[in-house]
This record gives structure tokens, sequence and C-alpha cells, in this order.
């Protein structure tokens, strides 16, 4: 037969298995961090934080944003991502790599399907930035920028900026539709005479050019001349 | 001196560290496999980077704890007592046991570095680097951990402080780079006691942020800078040479007013 004392113990266990479920109906509301995008460490507390090893923490971080809102089982449509912070991350990564070719793959192929358009600026702007880091070595990324700029966002002007940066960039490895770039966008911009002057100045200025590029260069200039014959006014 | 490294192998050995260490290895390795297979781009550099990175922390806490809680049971099972019965100087008796501690480190790396060569695309050169530096690393901590371990009473002290010591410690470049910018303490209250804490502790700890960084093992090492003291001489060599020596001759120092 249980004494006096074994009954009180017995009593204090139900006491205080009382009060947990208690705390439990404080507890229940706090939920973890379930944010699309984490939030924005700043430059000094991730060199903090890699201790030393900072390709390995900008991998890390790089890893979580690739899968950032879609976690915990959930997907996020991209259209609910804040591509204003989106674009902070990018330059923050940025500063602990920026040879890597991860996060502007990610942006370029990735975040720049957004179902909302404007927010593609976001993308343009981090290509251009992270591409005018190292011209020659990053030139794709520009081409990249000029694509999403021209074909997603519809801003010619802003496409055409980059063109020209990506013409100019210092690699003689680069394709030569990359020095024609210019070109193709002042023909959509409706500026004939000014494509017109690149492909010519292409095709005085640069050595390797293979016969077939070399082709269409003469028929895109002779084209060119002839509609500009066509459409000037007659005297 | 050749019986205690022998001693200590025996005891690694029989602790099974080499297993241990190898089964975690292994498994940070398999598990960096599967998520460097997830990255959308880049999935060798991701798994060099993830593989080697955990390599390097498994085989310093790995280290840590074998080192500090040997030395603290060789002094409760009276096994200290016996050797210095013995003609052996208490001097070369600290060297020894840093020498077999320091060996079995080197067991670890040179597998550790034939893996990663054989199962990953990495930059040679950056790779010898990085396997050179990380055993550098290594003979810091066992040095520390030795030291620590024969000064201090207990071995959960030591690998506390040890752990404190290879964490500080790999954060000095973030300190320095504090002490560069002073703007950065201005909203702190006290900034200049602050200042020179970081300056006093920057002078008295080494730059482990400069041994073992996974970027040479990517991009190899002819873009880092850092890498090089006078233009020839690999930093974390001179750290080493440097350091090893003064954490030795603090335990040396310790270890000879002890009374048993």
């Amino acid at each position: 037969m249980m004494n006096k004392k074994a009954i009180k113990k017995e009593y204090y266990f139900f006491i205080f298995l009382f009060i947990q479920a208690l705390l439990w109906t404080q507890l229940k509301s706090i939920k973890p961090d379930m944010s699309v995008l984490p939030d924005l460490p700043t430059e000094m507390s991730i060199k903090a934080a890699s201790f030393g090893d900072e390709q390995f923490y900008f991998r890390t971080l790089a890893f979580q944003l690739q899968n950032a809102g879609d976690t915990f089982g959930r997907t996020t449509p991209l259209k609910d991502y804040d591509y204003n912070k989106l674009y902070k991350w990018f330059l923050l990564l940025d500063s602990l790599d920026s040879k890597s070719n991860f996060v502007p793959s990610m942006a370029a192929y990735y975040y720049s399907n957004t179902q909302n358009t404007p927010d593609i600026r976001y993308i343009v702007d981090y290509l251009d930035q992270h591409s005018d880091k190292d011209p020659a070595a990053k030139w794709w990324w520009y081409s990249q920028a000029i694509y999403n700029a021209k074909h997603k966002l519809d801003d010619k002007k802003r496409a055409l900026e980059i063109a020209y940066k990506l013409a100019a960039a210092p690699n003689p490895e680069m394709p030569i539709w990359a020095r024609q770039m210019p070109a193709f966008i002042l023909e959509d911009l409706g500026e004939k005479e000014q494509a017109l002057i690149i492909a010519r100045d292409i095709i005085e200025n640069v050595d390797d050019i293979s016969d077939g590029e070399l082709n269409f260069m003469h028929y895109f200039i002779k084209e060119r001349l002839e509609k500009m014959q066509s459409e000037e006014p007659v005297r | 001196m050749n019986t205690t490294i022998k001693y200590i192998f025996l005891t690694a050995i029989r602790d099974w560290l080499f297993i241990g260490l190898s089964g975690a290895i292994l498994l940070a390795v398999g598990i960096s496999f599967f998520l460097g297979g997830t990255a959308l781009v880049e999935q060798g550099q991701m798994i060099v980077v993830y593989a080697t990175g955990a390599a390097r922390v498994i085989l310093v806490i790995g280290l840590i704890v074998f080192v500090c809680f040997h030395v603290r049971r060789s002094f409760e099972n009276r096994e200290v007592e016996v050797i210095l019965t013995k003609p052996v100087s208490r001097s070369s008796f600290v060297f020894s046991y840093w020498a077999g501690f320091a060996m079995l480190a080197v067991i670890v790396v040179i597998p550790l570095t034939i893996l990663v060569f054989l199962m990953m695309d990495v930059n040679f050169f950056g790779m010898l680097i990085w396997s050179l530096s990380l055993i550098f690393e290594s003979l810091i901590v066992v040095a520390f951990a030795l030291a620590c371990s024969l000064m201090l009473q207990s071995a959960v002290s030591s690998v506390m402080v040890s752990f404190g010591f290879y964490f500080i410690a790999r954060m000095m470049g973030f300190f320095t780079a504090i002490i560069d910018k002073p703007a950065i303490l201005r909203d702190v209250s006290w900034a200049w006691v602050m200042e020179n804490v970081l300056t006093a502790t920057s002078i008295v700890l080494p730059r482990l942020d400069l041994f073992g960084n996974s970027k040479w093992l990517v991009y190899g090492v002819g873009s880092d800078a850092n890498l090089w003291l006078w233009d020839s001489l690999p930093v974390f060599v001179v750290q080493s040479i440097v350091y090893v020596p003064l954490l030795l001759l603090m335990a040396i120092f310790d270890f000879k007013r002890r009374q048993f």
C-alpha cells in the first residue's frame, strides 16, 4: 500500500504534466521561420561566420538560396519572391566568390522565369554587375542579361547598354555574335545606320572571322544599305 | 622518443581513432556527394568544398578530443609518472608526445588527400597546398590541445578551451578586419576597449583562417595573394614554425613546475 509521501509525489508529477500542457498552449503559436527568403546578413557577419573558409560558406549559402522557398515540403511560385531581397543576396554571395558561375546561373536560368515580369530588372542588373567584375571571363552573363532585358523585360535601351559592354569585352575567344550584339539591338530600335556602322567596324577590325560569318555580315550590310536607300526621301 | 610515439600510435589504434575518423570522414564525403549532386550547376565544386570542409572540421575535433582525453587518462593511470621515472627529461616527454600526436594527424591527412584526388575533380597544386596546410593546422591544434591537457586538470575543460581556441583562431581574419575598420565598432559602447581586446587577441593567437582554404581546391592558389609571405613562403608554414614551438615551450614551462 502506498504511503502518503508516495501519493504526494504522484500529485507533483500530474501538476507538472498539467503545467506542461498549459505551456504548450502558449508555445504552439511559435513556428519555425517559414519566410521564402532568409534574412540578409551583413557582409561582415558572413565573413565572421565563414571561420576563414569563405568558399565553404559561399557554397552553403548559395545552396540555401537555390532551395529557398521550397523547403518544409512547400513550393513557392517565383512571383511570390521578394526580388529586391534576392538581388541583394546575389550581390552578397558575389562578395564571397565572384569567380563562381553558380549564382549567375541560378539568376539567369531559374529566377529569371518569374511570372512577375518587372522583377526581371533585378536579374538584369545583377547579371550586368556580376559581369562587370571580369568582362573577359564573364561575357556570357552579359549575353544572358541582354536576352532577359530584350525579350522578357522588353527594355531594348537597357539591352543596348549591356550589348556595348559585351562587344567591348577583352576576350579574343569570344564568338563573333557577341561583338555583333549592339548591331542587332540597334536594328530592333530602328537605328539601321548605327547597326550598319557596327557591322562594318567588326569586318574592318576583327581578324579571325569565318567565311560563313563574313558572308552573313556582308549580307547584313548589303540589306541595310538597300533598305536605307529605299527609305530615303525622293528629292 | 620512438617508444613514446609507438605507444601513442598503439593507443590510437586501441581507441579506434583511425576507424572513427575515417568512418566520419567517409560519411561526410557521402553526404557531400548527395548534397552536391542536387546543386543546379557546379556539382563537382560543391562536392569538393563540402567534403573537404567537413573533413577538416572532423579531423580537428577528433584530434582535440583524442589528445585531451589521452593525456588526462595517462595522468590518472599514473602512466606519466611511470614514463618520468625513466631517464626522460620533461622537455623531451612533451616533445615526444606532440610528435606522436602530430604523426597521427599526418596518417589521417595522407589517405584523405589520396581520396580527394581520386574521387573529385580538384586543382592538383591547390590540393597539395591544401593538404600541407591541413597537416600544419593539425600540428598547431595538437600542440594547443596537448598544452591545455597538461595544464588543466579536467579533460572536458581542455577540450572546451581547445575548441574555443580553434574557432577564435579561424575567425582571426575577421577580427583583424574589424581592427582595421574602427567604423564598424562606432555604435558599440566602449569601442576602444573592444578594439584593444581584439588587438591583444590577434597578437597572441595564430591566423588559422589562412590555413585549409577550400578555394585552393576549386580555383588553385594562383589568385590567392594571402597565401604567400615575402612572395615565396606559404604563410601557414611560417605561422606553424613560430606558433608550435611557442605552445610547446609554454607546455614545458608549466610541466617542469608540476609536482607529482
